[in-house]
């Protein structure tokens, strides 16, 4: 129990606005209600959100995951994943905390539960449309720098940098 | 104790995202018909071009709009205003739309009879750029008050969108976008892109656009 009163406006309403988490709307009487309140709120909003079926991208990319695993597991008929390795791409918005989050939610009861997924990320590289040659390159970098090779003013095309990929798994 | 073993998976997360998107464009192919998967911020005027857009081009083409924002039936009234055939997904609270998703709503609409359906995407720079909607082109808009160095905030986006819209340039005056600047950053993150600058309230530039679509459904049929 709180040692305050503390409304809880809907979940319903709650909003995903930028798709990193979800947004809870809370009015409490009294200000000092502590972060760690505020905190264990949100984590068990976050379960509600997921049985209401509000959803980011992170949580059909974990569905994908555990699917595939599954499917891996049992080809190769064995009792328990322990780890998962995914190479994703720099280019890709994914949140390795979330990722991780929804997988433990999703694969209770299943061969890959408490399985530890281990992201690679895959660099952006890219193209020059004048020499040719491919350079990596920090995200950051892209779209504000020359070729390094031979000066060229932004005509890169994009080799890699956008993956969605799952390597190996390791399993008992 | 049972010893762990290393097995190879090699197999792409999004692959049934992406076998279903390729199996629409198909069907698109097909059926003829054309589809535009519009994506920008929310408030860049996703609703106001189209809405333009559709008064431009509705005596020459039979056009559709699919409509995916969050639990709003606002903008699909504002399209069905025009005559135009509007269909609602209720997302409930998706963050972006993805290829069977689109495919319910262009099955709903009967699209095989459309030459040209609008999937207007979910708000957001992020997501809707990661999952494939199995529509022809994607376009973004990006407003003027948004600003130049969207590319290097959101440079995914960029990457698979065909056409960049302008929007708000009437509005340029009061800001410092800096449209050089930006037009650079594009090209560096892809130099395919069409940039077409407009304005959705006064209609200018609207008719470049327009030529790029006419051009782009006579080329695809």
């Amino acid at each position: 129990m709180f040692p305050y009163k503390a409304r809880l406006y809907s979940i319903q309403n709650v909003r995903i606005n930028t798709c990193a988490e979800p947004k809870l709307f809370l009015s409490f009487t009294n200000p000092v209600l502590s972060y760690n309140v505020a905190v264990k709120l949100e984590k068990k909003a976050l379960h509600k959100t997921i049985e209401k079926n509000y959803k980011m991208h992170e949580l059909p990319v974990t569905e994908s995951i555990l699917s595939i695993i599954l499917k891996h597991a049992e080809k190769n008929r064995v009792s328990r994943v322990v780890s998962i390795t995914l190479q994703i791409g720099e280019l890709s918005d994914l949140e390795d905390e979330w990722v991780q989050h929804y997988f433990d939610y999703l694969s209770k009861d299943t061969a890959a539960a408490g399985a530890r997924l281990k992201i690679e990320r895959i660099p952006v590289m890219v193209k020059c449309g004048n020499c040719g040659e491919t350079t990596e390159i920090s995200k950051e970098e892209l779209g504000s720098i020359n070729c390094p090779q031979c000066g060229t003013e932004g005509d890169f095309s994009l080799v890699s940098g956008r993956q969605y990929y799952i390597k190996e798994m390791e399993a008992i | 104790m049972d010893e762990i073993k290393l097995f190879e998976v090699k197999e792409d997360i999004l692959s049934d995202n992406d076998e279903a998107a390729r199996q629409l464009r198909d069907k698109l192919h097909r059926d003829k018909t054309f589809v535009i998967n519009l994506m920008s911020s929310p408030g860049a005027g996703k609703t106001t071009v189209l809405l333009k857009t559709i008064s431009e081009l509705k005596d020459e083409l039979k056009i559709g709009v699919i409509e995916a924002d969050i639990d709003s039936v606002v903008d699909a009234e504002k399209i069905r205003n025009t005559g135009i055939r509007a269909v609602q997904l209720r997302t409930g609270g998706f963050c972006h739309l993805d290829a069977s998703m689109v495919k319910t709503g262009l099955d709903g609409m009967g699209s095989e009879s459309f030459d040209l359906v609008f999937v207007e995407n979910v708000g957001n720079l992020v997501c809707p750029a990661e999952f494939d909607t199995g529509a022809i082109k994607n376009v973004m808009i990006l407003s003027v008050p948004e600003g130049d160095d969207k590319p290097m905030k959101y440079p995914l986006m960029f990457t698979k969108s065909d056409v960049l819209l302008i929007n708000k340039i009437d509005m340029m005056e009061l800001t410092d976008f800096d449209t050089k600047a930006l037009k650079q950053r594009v090209t560096q993150l892809n130099r395919d892109m069409t940039v077409i600058e407009i304005s959705a309230k006064t209609g200018l530039g609207i008719d470049k656009w327009a030529d790029w679509i006419r051009s782009a459904v006579r080329d695809f049929t």
